[in-house]
């Protein structure tokens, strides 16, 4: 399914999405716009990427607005419980690499 | 207001009252933004998540509060290392401190790129022998005393390399390198 979508570019940026319709790289500007756009998209998935974090950020806030610091405290205990201490912990981390 | 680094360690172990450091650190974390300014390296958040990431990974999900449990039904196990991590790191008082902007070094004829702060590490680990995560906690301090002029009167940290070389560190800032427990105790808390 595609949709169309009117958009504003530079002329000299026209220019060139004629040259390359003109050499045959694309069929038409259609083509070399919608190409270009999906190339785009495609090598900067951070972007993409970027708005997930937002949106799993939001979902976090949610979820964290529901706690109170009682259980927040609870579920920090209960995690990090067990035998290795604190310094073990932060420890086991530097030594990866450290 | 007194300026101190905080190491991770201390801020992990405020959130373990089973730990050793229990008591003095979680005075020290409370005590931030009210006595003291703190200060660390955006590098202690990356180690809190890895210590929460680690542990949730082992962790049996019947184990925890059944009402928490409920509450966190519909997060992946990354979103809630993430929200536990936020909720640790999130302090009045405490503050990640960054080097901002990049560097460019030398090796022969290439030039390599990295983080200012990564190439400030790079230099202390060569000077003073210290690993790489403690080099980066080093220079990160140094550069709060010595760049940006802002005075640290203690680097707290239970890290026995840090303690080990609390005298060279201590002589090279300008401040007192104290445990968790030695820190309350000088300062009365």
């Amino acid at each position: 399914m595609t949709e169309v979508v009117p958009i504003r570019i530079p002329k000299e940026v026209l220019e060139k999405i004629e040259l390359l319709v003109r050499l045959g790289k694309y069929a038409n500007k259609s083509e070399a716009l919608r190409t270009i756009i999906i190339e785009h998209l495609e090598e900067r998935k951070e972007l993409l990427t970027y708005e997930e974090l937002l949106s799993q950020d939001k979902k976090i806030s949610e979820v964290a607005e529901s706690l109170d610091e009682k259980e927040f405290l609870e579920l920090c205990k209960a995690i990090l419980s067990g035998r290795k201490t604190s310094v073990e912990l932060i420890e086991e981390q530097r030594e990866e690499i450290g | 207001m007194k300026n101190v680094y905080i190491d991770a360690n201390i801020i992990i172990a405020a959130f373990m009252p089973e730990d050793i450091f229990f008591e003095s650190s979680k005075k020290i974390y409370s005590k931030m933004g009210v006595d003291y300014e703190g200060y660390t390296s955006p590098l202690s958040l990356v180690e809190i998540a890895g210590v929460i990431s680690t542990r949730l990974s082992e962790f049996p999900t019947e184990l925890m509060p059944i009402k928490v449990r409920k509450k966190l039904q519909n997060l992946s196990s990354e979103e809630m290392a993430m929200l536990i991590t936020y909720y640790i790191a999130d302090r009045d008082g405490l503050n990640f401190f960054h080097v901002p902007g990049d560097a460019k070094i030398r090796i022969r004829a290439r030039s390599v790129f990295m983080p200012t702060i990564l190439s400030h590490a790079l230099t202390h680990s060569l000077k003073l022998g210290l690993r790489a995560f403690d080099a980066y906690h080093y220079a990160t301090a140094h550069d709060l005393v010595h760049l940006y002029n802002i005075p640290l009167l203690f680097l707290i940290s239970n890290d026995k390399h840090f303690l080990k070389s609390r005298n060279t560190i201590g002589k090279l800032l300008n401040l007192t390198v104290a445990s968790s427990d030695e820190f309350a105790q000088i300062e009365k808390l």
